[in-house]
């Protein structure tokens, strides 16, 4: 009895891994065709004047609570994007530190009455500024909303341009990053949201709020974030991309249609991820109204940002994010396997809910069986560990297929010593780091069971991002 | 086959996971060594380039400048085709006049344009484009057909591209050409097809622009009307007097407003500043401002109290921007307001005004 029920167990174990990878595989696949296709085309529109010659006037919202070490350099760093035609509106959310009288200080900030409108929900505005500096510069001042998704619909409220960019306020954007991730709204006028794929600047050299020299973290954590955000960018993204199903647009940049955004609601300000729950919500409600619409992505590096690098800090992120899914995905439960949601319902959310929502639930199950069973002697340890190799190996074919499309598409890390470091990263991400995010994914599991809510968070930034 | 002998509950799970490690660290071990390759090709065509422009560079810069023009240049290998096009296109997009003219008879001696007709006419996309671009710098009036024959490619890119080739060409049949395709082909972007009606000058454009909009259909006609500010004023307003007067259409209202300079008034004014589409009263109020007439403030102050922001925010825009009324009168007509909406939005305005000065 008990062999039959190991054996069912090894072969749904077995069939649950080869089944994700072949997944994640299979998106890889995807993204090296979709990579192919842009990088080719971005080689011949790069040089083309019909790319460089069109924009479309685009709103910079950036939500900033207790930003008063970085904001100045941030805004300043936003104000000298190339772009022909933005403006760059700061939501104070009701800081307790000096973050605003720093802003008024630094760009000549004065009151004036904005008629304001509230056209997406959030907390009153007490107050909105402009700058005697900057023409394309107005400050919001709030009251504390608890979240970034309430300060980034104050900001929405007030921007006047077609399309809006909800930036970090500690984000380092690409000087042309504006110019690349407005490309998929010149291309297909029913994109509705882009965005760009996300790199880590921990270990780059920053000048004046920009990225002077690209490298690689010293701190392990944040070099295995790396490779971590090269997998989920340029293939989680990339691969669902041409299926149109991309469920996520980063909270750190991403440019959506003003118009979509205010049609939706905005960011729901009780989401733990506002951006996924967002782009989800995007989905739905366009599937439901049964409207055209696209949301794409563009695998050029567009904003660095900062990752944790104490355990702490990239705890309480990761079991943020996994609680933020979880609530996106039942917020939205009318996507699942709806017969009018196509590769979204069909695709992606079962594989966000198979895959990705009760992963860590499957795997921990499934490690503590395989103890348990060599522990009692249901199988022997060698069979365990053929298990947990397949496992990592399976893990590490991942890593590197993500180093292989850093390589193939845009890559950053030219030096033969960085990418020897990517390969040791990926090789050691299998050992302690692995487990700990599923431990963490677990913990954000189970906040999404028992309906925690989070709060703005900080994380301690890393000296190289703070420099400048 | 592995040896096995370990596995004590399910041989046949055990062994697919194995062969599962197996097949996944030989993947890893091949993706390694293709990422490797990828590298060092990358680094070998990064160094080809290098020399090529090089090489190049100094040709191109001796006869931008005419220095060195007796020597003939020398012979153009294949493998350096791709670079030294980029390289050319480059220069000539940068430069106009003799400067320009010695740059082509540069690439005539190089046989440039039997290279670009058959790189124009390639299948692959980016061949393709490069070779369109480059009959369009040289000015070929040779690859007319064959460029108006691209004009029609599906992909916009192309298409566009050898739409602006045909403007460079010849200026006047390439309008010819263009304009009656410009409403049809939407994909193009407007930033695009305005800079390539620039070019060509608001004394050929003018003519085909005005039959265009004239026998366009109301959609058609509200779209090409956003290039009409490049013909001449008079042209520009009559073509919008004409539409003001015959059609009815919504978009194509709010459209003939927008483009009318404000140099000439235009027919059913007061109609339209009380239209019950808002985006026609709030280009009413910017079309009023244009015109800057002091007898309009009364009109303007109606349009203060809209139920709509925009046209509230236009229209205190051109009150505030009214050359006839100073800042007293200004605040006089704010205070007179009884709806809030209409004293905030004047606020807002006056305040912005203030920061400009």
């Amino acid at each position: 009895m008990s062999t039959t029920i190991v054996q069912v167990v090894e072969w749904v174990f077995l069939a649950y891994f080869v089944g994700i990878n072949l997944a994640y595989l299979g998106q890889n696949l995807v993204a090296v065709y979709s990579i192919r296709r842009y990088v080719h085309s971005a080689a011949v529109d790069d040089d083309d004047p019909a790319y460089s010659s069109v924009h479309l006037p685009i709103s910079l919202v950036v939500p900033a609570y207790n930003e008063s070490t970085s904001i100045v350099t941030s805004i300043k760093a936003l104000l000298q994007l190339e772009y022909p035609d933005f403006e760059v509106v700061v939501v104070n959310d009701g800081s307790k530190d000096d973050t605003l009288e720093k802003m008024i200080q630094a760009f000549q900030l004065y009151p004036y009455p904005e008629a304001y409108r509230n056209q997406v929900p959030c907390k009153p505005v007490k107050a909105t500024y402009r700058s005697a500096r900057y023409r394309n510069l107005r400050v919001v001042d709030k009251e504390n909303g608890g979240c970034k998704a309430d300060a980034s619909n104050a900001g929405i409220n007030i921007c006047r341009y077609p399309l809006v960019t909800v930036v970090d306020a500690d984000g380092i954007l690409q000087r042309d990053s504006l110019t690349r991730a407005v490309r998929p709204f010149l291309d297909r006028p029913e994109t509705v949201a882009a965005g760009g794929a996300i790199r880590i600047a921990n270990g780059c050299r920053l000048r004046d709020g920009f990225l002077e020299e690209v490298g690689l973290p010293r701190n392990f954590l944040a070099l295995v974030q790396v490779i971590e955000y090269l997998r989920a960018f340029l293939f989680g993204r990339m691969g669902w991309e041409p299926l149109g199903a991309v469920m996520i647009v980063s909270g750190a940049f991403g440019v959506f249609r003003r118009t979509t955004l205010i049609e939706v609601g905005g960011y729901d300000p009780k989401a733990v991820g506002e951006d996924m729950e967002l782009v989800t919500r995007i989905h739905r409600k366009m599937r439901q109204q049964r409207r055209p619409y696209h949301i794409g992505f563009i695998p050029d590096p567009v904003c660095w940002t900062d990752a944790p690098e104490s355990l702490k800090d990239l705890a309480s992120q990761r079991t943020r994010w996994h609680h933020g899914l979880g609530q996106a995905l039942m917020l939205n439960k009318w996507l699942i396997l709806n017969p009018r949601g196509g590769t979204v319902s069909w695709l992606a959310i079962p594989f966000y809910l198979v895959f990705e929502l009760l992963g860590p639930v499957l795997e921990t199950i499934g490690a503590v069986f395989f103890v348990t069973a060599a522990l009692f002697g249901a199988i022997s340890w060698p069979e365990a560990g053929v298990f947990l190799l397949m496992s990592l190996s399976l893990g590490m074919l991942l890593s590197i297929s993500a180093i292989m499309l850093e390589e193939f598409s845009f890559p950053m890390y030219r030096k033969p010593r960085e990418l020897a470091k990517l390969y040791g990263a990926a090789l050691l991400e299998n050992f302690g780091y692995r487990q700990l995010t599923v431990w963490w994914r677990l913990k954000g599991f189970f906040r999404w069971i028992l309906r925690r809510r989070h709060k703005w968070e900080t994380i301690t930034r890393s000296a190289s991002v703070g420099s400048g | 086959m592995p040896d096995l002998g370990f596995a004590s509950a399910s041989s046949g799970a055990v062994a697919a996971a194995v062969w599962a490690t197996i097949a996944s660290l030989a993947a890893s071990l091949l993706l390694l060594l293709y990422t490797l390759e990828l590298r060092w090709r990358r680094r070998q065509r990064e160094r080809h380039r290098t020399r090529v422009v090089e090489r190049w560079r100094a040709v191109i810069a001796a006869a931008v400048t005419g220095s060195d023009s007796a020597r003939p240049p020398p012979s153009l290998p294949r493998r350096e085709r791709g670079e030294f096009l980029k390289l050319w296109n480059l220069t000539r997009n940068m430069i106009e006049g003799a400067a320009a003219d010695r740059l082509i008879a540069l690439a005539r001696q190089l046989g440039l344009p039997e290279i670009a007709r058959r790189q124009a006419a390639q299948k692959r996309r980016a061949k393709r484009l490069i070779g369109i671009r480059t009959l369009g710098h040289l000015r070929d009036s040779q690859s007319f057909a064959l460029l108006l024959a691209a004009i029609d490619d599906d992909h916009p890119l192309v298409a566009i591209t050898a739409a602006e080739a045909l403007v460079e060409t010849d200026p006047a049949h390439g309008a010819d050409a263009l304009i009656p395709r410009i409403a049809r082909r939407r994909d193009w972007p407007r930033t695009h097809v305005f800079r390539m009606l620039q070019k060509a000058g608001s004394a050929i454009v003018g003519e085909p622009l005005y039959r265009a909009i004239r026998t366009a259909g109301d959609e058609d006609a509200a779209y090409l009307l956003q290039f009409v500010e490049l013909a001449e004023f008079d042209v520009r307003d009559a073509i919008c007097a004409e539409l003001l007067s015959s059609r009815h259409e919504p978009e194509l209202v709010a459209a003939a407003l927008k483009a009318a300079s404000g140099y000439t008034r235009m027919p059913r004014l007061d109609e339209l500043v009380a239209h019950p589409a808002w985006y026609i009263r709030m280009q009413a109020a910017r079309f009023i401002g244009r015109m800057g007439r002091a007898e309009d403030v009364g009109r303007l102050e109606k349009l203060l109290a809209d139920r709509e922001w925009w046209v509230r925010y236009r229209a205190a825009r051109a009150l505030v921007r009214l050359p006839t009324l100073a800042r007293a009168e200004i605040e006089r007509i704010r205070e007179r307001q009884v709806d809030a909406f209409a004293r905030d939005i004047l606020g807002q305005a006056i305040g912005e005004a203030g920061s400009r000065a």
